[in-house]
Formats: C-alpha cells, structure tokens, sequence
C-alpha cells in the first residue's frame, strides 16, 4: 500500500507542474504567434532624401554651418561633413579658431574633412555628396547637399 | 537609546531622517507632477519639441510657471523617492515577498526613464544629445537592441514622438502598474503637505527650469545631473558596458535583494560601493561643466 500513498500524494504535485508547463508552454506560443505583429513597432518608412541648398558664396571664415552638416570650401571643391558624432550621435560643432571638429558631449575630436583625431568615437564623420549650380556666366550660384 | 533594524541610533537628526514621511511626500510630489504634466501636454507640440518648450517659457500665459512646477515636481519626486529607498533598506522592516518587491523596485527604472524622457522632450541642446545617446545605447543591446530603441526611443527617425507616448502613457502605465499594489496599500492626504505644496510652486516662481538652447560653438554638454556619471563612463567603456552593464548592475542588485540577511548584506555592501563610484565618475564630470 505505500507505493499507491505516494502516487496519491504525488499527483496534485505532478498536476501542478503540468499545469504550470502548460501555461509556461502556452505563454511562448502566444510569444510566438504574437511575434509577426511587433514589426508594426519597427517599421520605418524610408525618408526621402532631403536637397539643402546654401547660396554661394559662402562666409570669408570658408565654411557655412546648417543643423545636420558642415560645407567647407576645400582645395579639392566643396565638402559637406555630417554633424552626428560617431561616438553616440551628438550634434557636433566647429571652433573655428583651432579648426577642428568637436563633440560637446565626450569631446571626440575631428578635422574639417571629417577624419578622426581623438576622443571615444572610432569612425570618421560621414560626408554627403555636394552638387554645385553655376549661374549663366559659369559662377557658383549655390550647393546643394544631399542628405 | 533607541534600536532599528537592529542598528543603534542616539542621534536626534538620524531618528527625524528615519522618521519623515519620504513616501508619502514623494507621492505628493508625484501627484503634482501628473498634473502639471497634462497641463503642460495641453499646450506642447510633438512636431516642434524645442519651439513648442521655448513657447510655452516666453509666450504662453504662465507657460514658465507650469513647466517649473513640472520639472520641479518631478525632481522632488525623484530624491525623495531614493530617500524613502534609502529609508527602508536602511530600516530592513518591509515584509515584501520577492515578486512583489521586484514588482514594487521595478519603478525605479521605469522613474529614471521618465525623468529622462521628459528632458528629451525638452529638445533643447541637452535633450537633443540625451536622446541621441538614448539611442546609441538601445542599439548597443545584443538581440533586442533595436526593437527596444524602435520602441522606447527611435529619435533618429521619430523625432520626439515616440519619446512622448512613452512619457505620457507607456512609462506612466508602466510605473502605474509597478507601484499600484503599494499605492492601495499606502495614502496620502495633501493638507499633511502643505509645507511641501507651498514650496514647490513658490520655487517654480522663484526659479525657472532649465533650458539650453542648441548654438553654433557649443563646447560642452552636461546630461542630466543623474545621468553625469553615465556620461563620464561613457567616456571610458564600450557604450553597452557603460550605458547597460553598468546601470542594470545595481538595478539588478536592487531587485535581488530579499534574501538570506548574509547574501542581503552583500547586495547592499555592492550597492554601496556602485553608489560611491557613480558619485565620483558624477563629481568628475561635473568638473568638466
């Protein structure tokens, strides 16, 4: 009779954890069924490219700040140098006077051109392509950077 | 001489510190917040964070006195809310199973994320990097990193609009759901705080919230003051080291604690040690500003 008392004894506590396995189990397959539906959360729609335009000729300083770039007039032609740090996307901003690239929150450093020079970031800044319109007499009316 | 947790206390100060209602006032101070929160809601653009903050502080009839009541209401709510913590850890007289104290401690997150989304929202020169850190930081996750940020954050390519469903319904839903069970347990009536409710809006009057508009030149960015140390070790270690690994440390800590007194006495001796480190890495980068 021992044997039989504690199959008795056991079966509220299997049933337990059956039940439990069976929510545990029903739980993941809702989890998994319900899964498809979290693309909505991260759909994006693809932003259409954005044209600034920036009339020439820009400032004696050599360069034009706008909220998403800096333009620098180089010996190469205009560079329009992305203003997102690399480091964790904090808006960056140009001293002038030492001519350098610098992020207000960690300090990476950067030049003109938008290579590395020192601090957390790792990657130079990215750059955007830059058009340039001519007026009729073949001066540079304005650029156009596209973003 | 008076006995707590075990721990003797002679000192006058020591035993009115234990004695405050820091619970109670941090409601309060919680209560005032939501309120003026939804004024502010009335009146702010999701569109136009910075214009919209901006317009509210100089153009909109006492814009500057609800927004000062919010920030400052929120503040309270924040330091008193780790003071009441700090009370009861120190007491060790709460009689919460595991489950519902990590149901209960889970508002700290949830509070500390609000607090910041509310400063994004500012969209000011500080809110505008603290979401774009935010942001880098969700990424940094292995795994669910990116839908966490599509669903917290997401500021590249949402702007502040998913900032703000979250700091007006998600995350108030969230703490909602966290504290509720201690909420029903535990009440407050505002004319015990009246002292309190004089000088929140007496310090709104006196003293505008900050804001700091974005200019060309800008040489330094300090985050929010809970978030300093933060920013310094960001310095330091690789974003997920310094923006998770480090904050979830204590947080877990935290939620862990119910345990046998030993393993408890650990948690807190690491809880300690995390809290004097984040001090220091806070004072250097307020060294900085």
């Amino acid at each position: 009779m021992p044997p039989a008392n504690r199959s008795s004894a056991a079966d509220p506590q299997r049933r337990q954890i059956l039940v439990s396995w069976l929510r545990w189990g029903g739980a993941l397959l809702a989890g998994c069924l319900a899964w498809p539906l979290t693309r909505f959360i991260g759909f994006q729609t693809r932003p259409k490219p954005r044209y600034v335009t920036v009339t020439a000729p820009l400032p004696l300083s050599g360069y034009h700040a706008e909220r998403d770039f800096f333009l620098f007039l180089t010996a190469h032609g205009p560079r329009a140098v992305s203003r997102k740090c690399t480091h964790l996307g904090c808006r960056v901003n140009y001293l002038e006077d030492r001519k350098i690239i610098e992020c207000p929150c960690h300090q990476s450093r950067f030049t003109p051109a938008g290579r590395r020079i020192s601090g957390p970031a790792k990657r130079n800044l990215p750059t955007y392509p830059v058009e340039t319109r001519t007026d009729d007499r073949g001066r540079i009316r304005d650029y156009v950077v596209t973003l | 001489m008076k006995t707590t947790g075990g721990r003797k206390l002679t000192a006058l100060p020591a035993r009115l510190l234990l004695a405050n209602r820091w619970g109670a006032q941090a409601l309060i101070c919680l209560q005032v917040s939501v309120l003026s929160g939804i004024l502010l809601a009335l009146q702010y653009d999701v569109a136009e964070p910075y214009y919209s903050t901006a317009t509210i502080e100089l153009v909109i009839p006492y814009g500057s006195f609800w927004r000062a009541l919010h920030y400052y209401s929120s503040q309270g709510f924040l330091l008193l809310l780790f003071c009441h913590l700090a009370v009861i850890l120190w007491k060790n007289d709460h009689s919460l199973s595991r489950s519902a104290w990590v149901r209960l401690t889970a508002t700290v997150p949830v509070t500390l994320l609000l607090m910041f989304t509310g400063y994004v929202l500012r969209g000011d020169a500080t809110g505008e990097a603290a979401g774009a850190i935010a942001e880098q930081i969700a990424h940094s996750i292995p795994l669910a990193g990116d839908l966490l940020n599509q669903l917290l954050f997401d500021v590249s390519a949402s702007g502040a609009r998913r900032i703000y469903a979250n700091h007006l319904a998600g995350l108030m839903a969230l703490g909602g759901f966290c504290a509720w069970p201690h909420l029903r347990r535990y009440t407050t009536r505002w004319q015990d705080h009246l002292l309190l409710l004089l000088l929140l809006p007496a310090l709104s009057i006196l003293v505008a919230a900050p804001m700091e508009p974005d200019h060309i030149g800008l040489l330094h960015i300090a985050g929010p003051w809970f978030f300093l140390g933060l920013q310094e070790l960001l310095r330091y270690l690789p974003v997920f080291w310094a923006g998770v690994a480090a904050p979830a440390a204590i947080i877990i800590a935290l939620l862990a604690l119910p345990d046998e007194e030993q393993r408890r006495r650990r948690w807190l001796l690491f809880i300690c040690a995390w809290l004097v480190g984040y001090a220091i890495l806070s004072w250097i980068s307020y060294l900085r500003i």
